[in-house]
């Protein structure tokens, strides 16, 4: 019953406090994530208690919800920690400096082709923090610094978030509203989410040499956007479930294209702030000597990742056979002192273990293992090395990441993250409305690390809001919550997180907020200018 | 008592206490609410941990 939640500007901005706390610990104060994620537990959970008359039960409910949210998430982080070490130890990471750069010359297209190409790519078929864990330690492995290696594809896979992972976003989104007009909406979704796209291009090119580094980017740019953008529009009025990963997959050709025109095939004369110096890789740890196997051997556990996560995704007898194991827990319904109810659940958070990513991790790190140790490429104690390189980056991001959704689920179930979206939309004329409302979604990101649940929380609130406000469009309101709840994303703490684990700069997550804060905040101010041009054109094409 | 300066050890016990407390949590708010406040508990001292070895081990 939210209508009896207390939407007034005194508890709107106690519902705000633990979010502006976790901002000013991480960003101002400078505290690792996991500090910040155990205070925003306290202050969420305080909060909740004293002031949204949540008592034991719904915190202690919403507390253990977020725990097992955390478990699927932690299901990433490790076996893609491993995989780091697994193919660091061996060498692999110097060959692919020195490999690629015989590849190619052009640095900027190599940062492209990673943290943009590459990184939406594995959006499209993992998901769930994948690309971060993924593409940060390669291109740190290329010599990029560790923070933008973090930055980097954080900004680059943002926009694949709602329709990747086989639109895993858009199936909850249809199970959570019923959309009078689906294909407008996924369209509408489509066409906003074309600017986060463009602009994490256009920002990767300008993180690398300013200016310069964008004029000389923009042809490529322009091209891969065109194949992303615009694959996916027009995909996402044919199948909304292959919308991104078509184009993404189609992209990563387009990116080997390119790199045979004249314009990249040359280094670009352009002093690029995001490199580490030769000296600092060699002081971090990188060896400049000729590589002991081929560029191809050290990319055999990415290879392993795409093969396993395409068979076991794509092949329906194999996806039906491993999706037989689902895994959930039953909780009981809870209601606060306002009469917020949480249903009972028989089994929340079911997934299904062995097509969750993670699985499809751990078997690409055995086969890079076996390989990598038939062929003879570890030294001596290498495994009890790799083990405590593993952890000593998950325990800390492990922390935090139990932190952040822990609170994102009390918020939840007191019924804050509700009077937060109820006060926006109190106070917003429709015109207003039509800008602001992505930002919301983004706020759902940002709380819960995922595009999914923030339209699983949010997309009802948004579609009631606009069927009850004259002049609004339910179809383009979701699809702008859709766009957001997609670059909210590039500043989830729990994709921060997993980046900094491996990049190996654990704790320096307020370093990369203060990139992607502003990014997301001129990727939602685009997107809601956009809303708000479709909302003055009234014009529906479907 | 080092090992309570100790930052990486703190940070297992900090990490295992939420971790387990699931189990807890879970059976308790179905069946016993003395067991999930034993995991409640057990959550509270795991989230306590990073902003107290914060200050333990300032400096290091």
């Amino acid at each position: 019953m939210p209508e009896q939640l207390p939407v007034t500007l005194g508890f709107w901005l106690l519902a705000l406090v633990p979010l502006a706390a976790l901002l000013v610990l991480l960003v101002w104060l400078r505290w690792t994530a996991a500090q910040a994620g155990a205070v925003g537990f306290f202050i969420g959970s305080i909060i909740a208690w004293l002031a949204f008359q949540s008592g034991f039960e719904v915190i202690s409910v919403a507390t253990a919800k977020g725990i097992w949210d955390a478990i699927f998430i932690l299901y990433v982080v490790w076996p893609a920690l491993l995989l780091y070490e697994v193919t660091e130890k061996a060498g692999a990471f110097d060959v692919f400096r020195v490999g690629i750069e015989r590849y190619t010359k052009s640095r900027l297209l190599l940062v492209l082709a990673f943290g943009w190409v590459f990184a939406s790519f594995l959006q499209g078929i993992a998901g769930f923090g994948t690309p971060i864990a993924i593409v940060a330690p390669l291109l740190v492995g290329i010599g990029v610094n560790p923070v933008m290696a973090v930055v980097i594809p954080l900004i680059g896979h943002a926009w694949a978030n709602m329709f990747g992972t086989l639109a895993v976003g858009w199936l909850a989104t249809i199970r959570v509203v019923d959309l009078a007009n689906p294909t407008f909406t996924a369209f509408s979704a489509a066409l906003l989410l074309w600017i986060p796209n463009l602009l994490a291009g256009l920002t990767i090119a300008w993180l690398y040499g300013r200016w310069q580094a964008v004029v000389r980017a923009l042809p490529a740019v322009a091209v891969v956007s065109l194949v992303h953008g615009g694959g996916q529009l027009f995909l996402s009025t044919v199948n909304p479930i292959i919308s991104n990963f078509i184009p993404a997959t189609l992209a990563l050709g387009v990116i080997f294209a390119i790199e045979r025109l004249p314009r990249y095939r040359e280094a670009e004369p352009i002093e690029s702030p995001i490199f580490q110096e030769r000296g600092e890789m060699a002081a971090d740890g990188g060896e400049q000597e000729e590589p002991k196997m081929s560029i191809h051997l050290a990319f055999l556990p990415y290879y392993a990742l795409v093969a396993v996560s395409l068979i076991g995704l794509l092949v329906p007898p194999i996806n039906q056979f491993l999706g037989r194991l689902e895994i959930g827990f039953p909780f009981p319904q809870v209601t606060t002192g306002f009469g917020a109810v949480t249903p009972a659940d028989p089994e929340y958070g079911e997934f299904a273990v062995f097509t969750h990513p993670g699985t499809f991790l751990l078997v690409a790190t055995i086969i890079g293992y076996m390989v990598f140790r038939f062929r003879g490429f570890y030294e001596k104690g290498a495994e009890r090395n790799m083990l405590s390189g593993m952890t000593q980056n998950a325990i800390p991001a492990s922390i935090a990441i139990l932190g952040f959704l822990t609170l994102s689920q009390i918020m939840n179930h007191a019924g804050m993250i509700t009077v937060l979206a109820l006060g926006i939309a109190a106070v917003s004329p429709a015109i207003v409305y039509a800008f602001l409302s992505n930002f919301i979604g983004v706020l759902g990101a940002f709380m819960t690390s995922s595009n999914t649940a923030s339209n699983i929380l949010f997309a009802p609130l948004q579609q009631q809001t606009a069927l009850a406000t004259p002049g609004l469009d339910a179809s383009r309101i979701i699809g702008a919550q859709s766009a957001g709840g997609a670059i909210g994303n590039a500043i989830a703490p729990a994709n921060v997180v997993l980046g900094t684990g491996t990049a190996g700069i654990v704790g320096q997550e307020g370093e990369v907020l203060k990139y992607t804060l502003p990014w997301s905040a001129i990727a939602a101010g685009l997107v809601g200018l956009a809303s708000v041009i479709l909302f003055l054109l009234g014009v529906q094409l479907f | 008592m080092e090992w309570l300066r100790n930052k990486s050890t703190l940070q297992w016990i900090s990490f295992l206490l939420v971790l387990l407390s699931f189990p807890l949590i879970n059976y308790g708010v179905r069946e016993s609410t003395a067991v999930a406040v034993i995991g409640f508990a057990m959550v509270v001292i795991g989230f306590l941990i990073p902003p107290v070895a914060r200050y333990l081990t300032e400096g290091e």
